[in-house]
């Protein structure tokens, strides 16, 4: 993985988090704004109610999953960082021995130190793609919990449609959730996609 | 006198009362209606009958004076005329005042000597002012009309054979006024205590209804009658199967009026169903008929499901309530901060969520009332006004079966007369004026209540001349209510409501209708402490209509929590329109205020609540910042914490004009101030015309 890539991924991750972030307030909003708007109506959208609840449940949940999404990238581009930096060290101490190795002169400390490095690196390619592995297993959980967002917005949506009669403009709320869901199920589903293409660079597939 | 009985009786003399009012009104439009007439006398008949377990021997002479005079309309001897109605009226206007005298704890002093007078003269045929002989009119041809003379008190008992309004053939007997028997009855037409007896036998042979031995007996020893007569009346008419299935010796003396009332009022029948019973004392007339059987089987059905409570019970049942709920919600936040592993706990959260939310729903009904008691005075404000005014107005009256908390009704009395009159007064114009501008002379008054969601929306609208706003404007910069200044920046909508503001009145000169500036003030007021809030809506020429919405309960206020930096408030979920994201592009500055343009049409202040209640306006690009969009503006705080049904508990230490409508308790436990939004509003206007 060269610099370009790491930047990619933490361009990626600024925008799928900003992106997230404002999105996961437009939901608790729209959940706040719904539970206003049954509490408005009285009990006649009691139903309605305890749809905009687990709607508002459910973006808490979703706020708490991305934050724990938020804790792996930073080690992850660490990871991928010290990798680049112990990469250029192990170049340095190839092309030396390279070098030595042009003159006919013999250095076993060269090889012994450009192997040591190889380690290093292998050990820390491994801890990356363990952050990796973290790191989309936070993604699935924030998807896991897109679905059930999804999910209560369709029930809201048969809840609205058994209230139309009340004349709250529940149609329009539930059509705006689900809007606001689908922001935040369209930028993670492309954020995984690019750890999926990193994941398939580090060399071991998906 | 006995309070417990004054207790019992009070409440149901009230809604009598109310009744009776309402059934002269009907009267009034349909003279001839025997089912109102024959309502307003049992009313008046009932009254008498609870006044005298109390003693009030006024009110029970008021009243007979007035039954008196039923019974002639009843009985068609006179014709229902405008003049009676009015009498009538004013007649049960001095009931209500009496009645305000008992509930004092006072015996009710005379009602005025004047107005009895003219009771009695209509009463008896004459001219109300003058005490000319009773006129004939009013008995129909072909009725049997027997006049006998009670020698020992000097008084002539007129008897007549006559259709009832049920059907039944009856004898009315009736006494006439001392000195009436040469004016209006020849000697020809007397008869004798023995003619009336035979008249009696020849219609109920041995069983006649009243059980004295002569037409002398009814009339000798004065016109009341002993206990064991009217057991034996009762025994007569029911055996033991007396209405209220109480036991007859249970219905003496030391009975409440309540159910001795109950048992004559229920069933509509039943006041005529006690034939010859001289309850009321000083009666002149006693409808003689068989009972309807029908009253005294439905009776005691009606007395098992309805139960008179104390309202004071009911408030501290609903304090309770309150104190329950606040207690849910230190459970539901207290296990929400347990976690996932508490399933157990969770659940027991939420099955006590759904019961207090049950509980408190239950008792919240047991508060309501209709709005057909806010209702019921405006008939008649509206007929007075309208006359004292000149002006021919309808009255409309929609969703009297609407349900609101009783504290709003009871409180709602004086401000809907307020507005009502000062619809009649200041927004429906003359016929004549009408005419001229092509309405129809007939102008319509229209008050309706109407349920929407957890509120309840009560409208007063006319179709009248509407609201100048700038005759307005320039009333209140005369008034010295505001400056010329101020009435620069006025929006349409705020030079309206100038119409709130005390001592505002468009009349140079006080009458008894208006001029004061203070109605609409109460108006506002009121519905300021109700939690209510108030909407103006006028079309200069057509039409203006006033409401005010309220919540259905006052007992528990659903609030919506609010960060500003460190401090959490509170806002009442009925005054939030929306919660939106604030976008610094659309704030403007006009006319020296800070708006929030929401759409391509809707511009609304904005009131930072960083500058009005930390003295520092929040930084849009600094802090975090969202916005709560109400009827009155758009207020800008920290963050929207979220909704929870609360109790709102007074805040008696601050002066009267605060920002806050009281305090509550949260789920996390803590104290938290319940913002005033229409307070706050103002005070944010306030303070930018200042800097301005």
């Amino acid at each position: 993985m060269d610099i370009q890539r790491i930047m990619a991924i933490v361009e990626a991750s600024y925008q799928t988090r900003h992106s997230i972030e404002g999105a996961l307030r437009d939901i608790d909003r729209r959940a706040l704004n719904a539970m206003v708007l049954v509490k408005r109506h009285g009990n006649a959208l009691a139903g309605y109610g305890v749809v905009a609840r687990a709607f508002r449940e459910g973006a808490a949940d979703l706020k708490e999953a991305a934050s724990h999404m938020q804790k792996s990238i930073a080690p992850l581009i660490q990871a991928h960082m010290r990798i680049l930096q112990h990469r250029s060290y192990a170049d340095l101490f190839r092309r030396m021995r390279e070098t030595m190795d042009g003159a006919g002169k013999i250095c076993p400390t060269l090889g012994c130190t450009e192997e040591t490095w190889a380690q290093t690196i292998a050990a820390e390619e491994a801890e990356a793609l363990n952050i990796l592995y973290i790191l989309i297993q936070a993604v699935n959980r924030i998807q896991e919990g897109i679905a059930e967002q999804e999910y209560v917005v369709t029930n809201g949506r048969i809840e609205a449609a058994l209230s139309e009669d009340t004349g709250a403009p529940l149609m329009r709320v539930s059509r705006d959730m689900g809007n606001a869901v689908g922001i935040v199920r369209d930028a993670i589903r492309s954020y995984r996609n690019q750890l999926e293409e990193l994941l398939h660079e580090s060399g071991t597939g998906f | 006198m006995d309070m417990e009985i004054l207790q019992d009786y009070l409440p149901e003399a009230r809604e009598l009362l109310e009744k009776a009012q309402e059934d002269t009104l009907r009267l009034e439009a349909d003279p001839g209606n025997d089912e109102v007439l024959a309502s307003v006398f049992r009313a008046f008949h009932t009254l008498k009958g609870g006044a005298g377990f109390l003693d009030a021997d006024h009110l029970v002479d008021w009243t007979h004076h007035l039954e008196d005079l039923l019974d002639k309309l009843r009985s068609h001897s006179l014709p229902v005329s405008p003049i009676m109605i009015d009498t009538i009226l004013k007649g049960l206007d001095v009931i209500d005042g009496m009645l305000r005298e008992l509930a004092q704890g006072d015996n009710p002093g005379a009602g005025p000597a004047d107005l009895g007078q003219v009771i009695q003269n209509l009463a008896a045929g004459r001219p109300p002012a003058a005490g000319n002989p009773p006129a004939a009119q009013g008995i129909e041809p072909g009725v049997d009309r027997t006049p006998i003379l009670c020698t020992d008190m000097d008084a002539t008992l007129l008897a007549r054979q006559q259709s009832t309004g049920d059907g039944r053939t009856g004898v009315y007997v009736e006494r006439l006024p001392e000195g009436a028997t040469e004016h209006s009855t020849g000697k020809t037409d007397e008869i004798t205590a023995e003619e009336f007896e035979a008249t009696l036998d020849a219609l109920y042979g041995n069983k006649a209804p009243g059980l004295m031995d002569s037409a002398e007996a009814a009339c000798a020893a004065s016109d009341e009658i002993t206990e064991d007569e009217f057991e034996k009346v009762l025994d007569d008419l029911y055996g033991d199967q007396a209405p209220g299935i109480v036991p007859a010796p249970a219905l003496r003396h030391d009975t409440p009026p309540s159910t001795v009332m109950g048992a004559i009022s229920k069933g509509g029948g039943h006041a005529q169903a006690l034939p010859g019973v001289k309850a009321d004392p000083g009666s002149t007339s006693a409808v003689v008929a068989t009972p309807p059987k029908t009253g005294a089987a439905t009776a005691p059905e009606a007395a098992e499901t309805t139960l008179r409570v104390d309202a004071v019970r009911l408030d501290a049942v609903m304090n309770q309530v309150g104190e329950l709920v606040l207690l849910r919600n230190r459970l539901a936040s207290a296990v929400s901060s347990l976690g996932e592993e508490n399933e157990d706990m969770a659940r027991i959260a939420r099955e006590m969520d759904l019961t207090v939310n049950d509980i408190q729903n239950t008792v919240m009904r047991l508060r309501m009332q209709p709005c057909k008691r806010l209702f019921q005075q405006l008939p008649r404000v509206v007929r007075d006004v309208s006359r004292q005014l000149g002006k021919e107005v309808k009255l409309e009256i929609v969703g009297e079966d609407v349900e609101i908390d009783k504290t709003v009704v009871d409180a709602l009395s004086g401000p809907m007369t307020h507005l009502v009159r000062n619809s009649l007064d200041h927004g429906i114009e003359g016929p004549e004026e009408r005419a001229a501008a092509g309405k129809a002379r007939t102008a319509t008054l229209r008050v309706a209540a109407i349920h929407l969601g957890d509120k309840v929306r009560i409208e007063v609208s006319d179709d009248g001349k509407g609201i100048d706003r700038q005759f307005v404007t320039q009333k209140a910069i005369d008034k010295g209510v505001i400056s010329a200044e101020q009435a620069a920046r006025l929006s349409e909508q705020e030079a309206l409501e100038l119409i709130f503001r005390p001592g505002f009145s468009t009349k140079d000169q006080a009458t008894d209708l208006s001029g004061r500036g203070v109605g609409m003030d109460v108006v506002k007021e009121t519905a300021r402490k109700l939690r209510g809030r108030l909407d103006l809506q006028t079309r200069l020429g057509q039409s203006t209509s006033i409401a005010m919405e309220f919540p259905l309960t006052l007992a528990v206020l659903p609030v919506l929590y609010l960060r500003l930096r460190r401090d959490v408030y509170a806002m009442p979920v009925s005054a939030i329109e929306s919660l939106i994201d604030v976008s610094e592009t659309r704030m403007h500055r006009l006319n020296g205020r800070t708006v929030y343009r929401i759409d391509g049409a809707q511009v609304t202040p904005v009131v930072d609540l960083g500058a009005l209640l930390h003295h520092k306006p929040l930084a849009l690009r600094s802090e975090s910042i969202e916005g709560v969009l109400t009827d009155r503006g758009l207020f800008i705080v920290s963050e929207v914490l979220g909704n929870e049904d609360s109790v709102v508990k007074p805040i008696d230490f601050l002066a009267d004009e605060n920002w806050y409508q009281g305090a509550t308790i949260s789920g996390k436990g803590s104290v938290v101030l319940i913002l005033d939004p229409s307070a706050l509003t103002a005070a944010a206007i306030a303070d930018m015309e200042g800097v301005a």
